[in-house]
């Protein structure tokens, strides 16, 4: 068959059921919740243009989720996604400038070429009986298929050097991880080189698979195997969210049509035997008490929670008026951060910081003195 | 699609539009192998670091494990020659890791307790 | 009828526990990777469990086990972690989230939550239709979560404002004054988490929806981690499943 025309058919003119392109929408905005949302809660230190993506970023992707304008919505997601990317100073964290966090800003841009609404979506529910059947020209998840390729491709291409299939290098990150700066036997540097290669070998399959794999077996199976490889990686090593977006795009793999086949069977109601109509009181009571009175078990024994929330937060705030300036405010960290060798801003200030519950006058001596170091993660407030 | 990866790790032309696939690249370089020795008139005898350092076990040494820097290597070597009393001769042999292997830092050119 | 014998729809439990399962990958699994346990080989055995289990409770296979697991070693870990003044990857194991997240899963264990929406349902279908005495239980679970919250509010310093004002401070670094205003916001955050205590009983439809709101507000306003997530779950979990049912088939698909 002429290039042209195997083109025209496979990938230009390519349809299928769009439900597989709707579960990778609602799937990619969880993930994409789960590496940017602690980043973009709005607060003070943001500056306008953070702020601004903040919101187009949580109002997208609620959109997205629910899928209302879906493909407008997932552009939006994308583009955030990426302005996050590229723009890191801005939002704090130099990790962002990360090939996870441009991976979900691709995923969401390249989802946003497919009919990613017509399934599983408000925008579906909304047109009623007008809704259009559910099959789409899905040319975007040939591109989606094609990113896919390219990075797994990319990958090996980069792990194809001496450092890395001599093992060396993943003897490093091994040493790095668990083992320490001890010299290491033969069978650490087996174990190093078979994962190195084993690393190469799977990144490569899985390439293949998306291209050449013939039957629906071999696809579920390669996405098992991509699950299963990412997986482990993210068990062995430090890594984000790349996991959970490959667990995502890797659903290309598998045929449209028997991600409809299997949703559709999934959905379909089932006769079966009439429910038991048993009492279930007791086990209900017995459930409930123990329930009820867990809080209150909390309260007596201190490594059990008693159900209190939002106790902690704020209390470590301080701060700073200046009699002719601005006054700076906000955990003692952050006041820390603003005010402490500044010799720019007026002296004497009036300083107080909450200490054990109340507020307290203190000195800038005492404010200024070195904070021990805190977990790079924000501490949720409950 | 096919541009960045080419350009970013074929000629090392990286810009922030155009997407090379670069993963666990440098991570784990810089990670240093460590072996002490103490230098005796019958040769050069290897020492357990971490057994010096006052550890049972190496999943048990928190972060004497690890050594990253040739200033912990001197301090590590500075306490095993406190714990073998004076006159020690301690000597170490240290790799780092690079993108490429391994490079050479020390090969028990001096006595580290002095 | 009452709570224990009520029969329904299972779709909004199959639903919510992919949910569940999700906000535990996100939360908790990232700590229990071995390389944060080297010391404890007790704690690192023990974390071995959910990185089978919570992908289990995900895809639905042997879905009340993998729910049933997944929450009685969270419980383990976060009590005999706590004992220990044990940190895991920088946060520590006394926190209240994955606690009730914990308990949620033990309790969802008790449902028919692998009967909709799961390879269990794949393998063996069955009608969507079972008891739902242990969908009661997960009423009475968020009622007391936000009751113990509501009552944990009950305090000068909380009325006053001042932790308001305090938790304002914070999270956005602006002064601000514990006056009229916060007072005023302090009574309504405690009247809307009665709300949320009385909703999965009373008015179900009018209130959840409120109590959705202000879960999810907390979010921007406090970062509350996972918490928000979670207890929008469990507001929506607190519908009526046949309702939940008919508003699914609605979203479904013409044939």
């Amino acid at each position: 068959m002429p290039i042209a025309q195997w083109l025209r058919e496979h990938v230009f003119l390519f349809e299928g059921s769009t439900r597989s392109v709707a579960l990778l929408r609602v799937l990619a905005v969880c993930v994409a919740w789960s590496r940017l949302g602690a980043t973009l809660v709005p607060d003070g230190e943001m500056g306008a243009m953070a702020w601004a993506t903040s919101m187009v970023f949580w109002a997208s992707t609620s959109l997205m989720f629910v899928g209302l304008f879906s493909q407008p919505a997932s552009l939006a997601v994308g583009l955030t996604t990426w302005v996050v990317y590229a723009n890191h100073g801005d939002f704090g964290t130099a990790d962002l400038h990360a090939h996870h966090v441009l991976a979900q800003a691709l995923l969401c841009c390249l989802l946003s070429l497919t009919p990613c609404g017509r399934s599983f979506s408000v925008d579906r529910w909304l047109q009623g009986s007008r809704a259009l059947p559910e099959r789409g020209e899905l040319w975007g998840l040939r591109l989606l298929q094609m990113q896919l390729v390219v990075l797994y491709a990319g990958a090996v291409w980069e792990k194809s050097y001496a450092g890395w299939l001599s093992g060396d290098r993943m003897l490093q990150v091994l040493m790095n991880i668990y083992l320490g700066s001890d010299p290491t036997g033969w069978l650490t540097q087996v174990v190093a080189v078979s994962i190195a290669w084993g690393t190469v070998f799977a990144e490569g399959g899985l390439a293949l698979a998306v291209l050449f794999a013939p039957s629906f077996r071999s696809r579920l199976g390669a996405y098992l195997f991509g699950c299963t490889f990412h997986g482990l990686v993210y068990f062995l090593t430090p890594v984000s969210t790349f996991t959970a977006t490959m667990a995502v795009w890797l659903l290309v793999l598998l045929p449209t049509d028997d991600v409809h086949r299997i949703t559709e069977r999934l959905l379909r109601p089932t006769k079966g035997q009439a429910p038991s109509t048993k009492s279930r009181q007791l086990p209900f009571l017995l459930g409930a008490a123990v329930l009820l009175l867990l809080p209150i078990y909390g309260r007596l024994v201190p490594t059990v929670p008693d159900g209190s929330g939002f106790m902690t937060l704020g209390e470590d705030v301080c701060e700073v008026r200046w009699p002719d300036g601005p006054a700076v405010a906000g955990t003692r960290r952050d006041v820390h951060k603003k005010v402490c060798g500044r010799p720019d801003l007026p002296s004497n200030p009036a300083i107080r910081c909450v200490v054990e519950g109340s507020w307290t006058d203190t000195k800038l001596t005492k404010l200024c003195r070195r904070l021990p170091k805190t977990a790079k993660r924000r501490e949720s407030a409950r | 699609m096919v541009v960045g990866p080419v350009l970013g790790q074929g000629f090392g032309i990286n810009r922030p539009y155009l997407t090379a696939w670069h993963m666990f690249r440098t991570w784990g370089t810089g990670t240093m192998e460590v072996q002490f020795y103490q230098r005796t008139p019958n040769g050069d005898v290897p020492l357990n670091r971490l057994q010096l350092l006052g550890h049972t076990h190496w999943r048990t040494s928190g972060v004497d494990r690890i050594v990253v820097k040739r200033s912990k290597v001197r301090k590590q070597a500075q306490r095993i020659c406190d714990v073998l009393g004076t006159p020690a001769d301690v000597r170490a042999d240290v790799i780092s890791g690079t993108v490429q292997g391994w490079k050479k830092v020390m090969s028990r050119e001096k006595n580290l307790c002095r | 009828m009452r709570p224990w014998e009520t029969i329904g729809s299972t779709r909004s439990l199959g639903l919510a526990r992919i949910f569940l399962g999700l906000l535990t990958y996100a939360e908790v699994l990232a700590m229990l990777r071995p390389a944060h346990h080297l010391q404890h080989l007790d704690i690192m055995a023990l974390s071995g469990i959910p990185w089978l289990s919570v992908p289990a409770l995900i895809v639905g296979w042997h879905a009340r086990s993998a729910a049933a697991v997944t929450g009685i070693t969270l419980l383990a870990l976060h009590t005999w972690g706590g004992m220990q003044g044990l940190t895991g990857a920088g946060l520590p194991w006394a926190s209240v989230t994955i606690w009730e997240l914990a308990i949620t899963l033990c309790v969802l264990a008790l449902t028919p939550c692998g009967r909709s929406f799961s390879v269990d349902r794949w393998l063996a279908p069955e009608a969507e239709r079972a008891p739902l005495w242990g969908h009661a239980l997960i009423r009475v679970h968020t009622s007391v979560i936000f009751g113990a919250l509501a009552v944990s509010h009950l305090t000068p310093l909380w009325w006053s404002g001042e932790r308001l004002a305090r938790m304002g401070m914070a999270r956005h670094g602006v002064p601000i004054e514990a006056g009229p205003l916060m007072s005023t916001m302090a009574v309504i955050w405690v009247a809307l988490e009665l709300l949320c205590c009385a909703a999965p009983w009373v008015a179900r439809q009018r209130l959840v929806p409120i109590g959705l709101g202000f879960v999810l507000l907390q979010y921007p306003m406090l970062y509350t981690g996972t918490w928000s997530l979670h207890a929008a779950v469990l507001l929506l979990l607190c519908l009526d499943p046949d309702s939940v049912d008919r508003t699914i088939q609605d979203l479904s698909p013409q044939r």
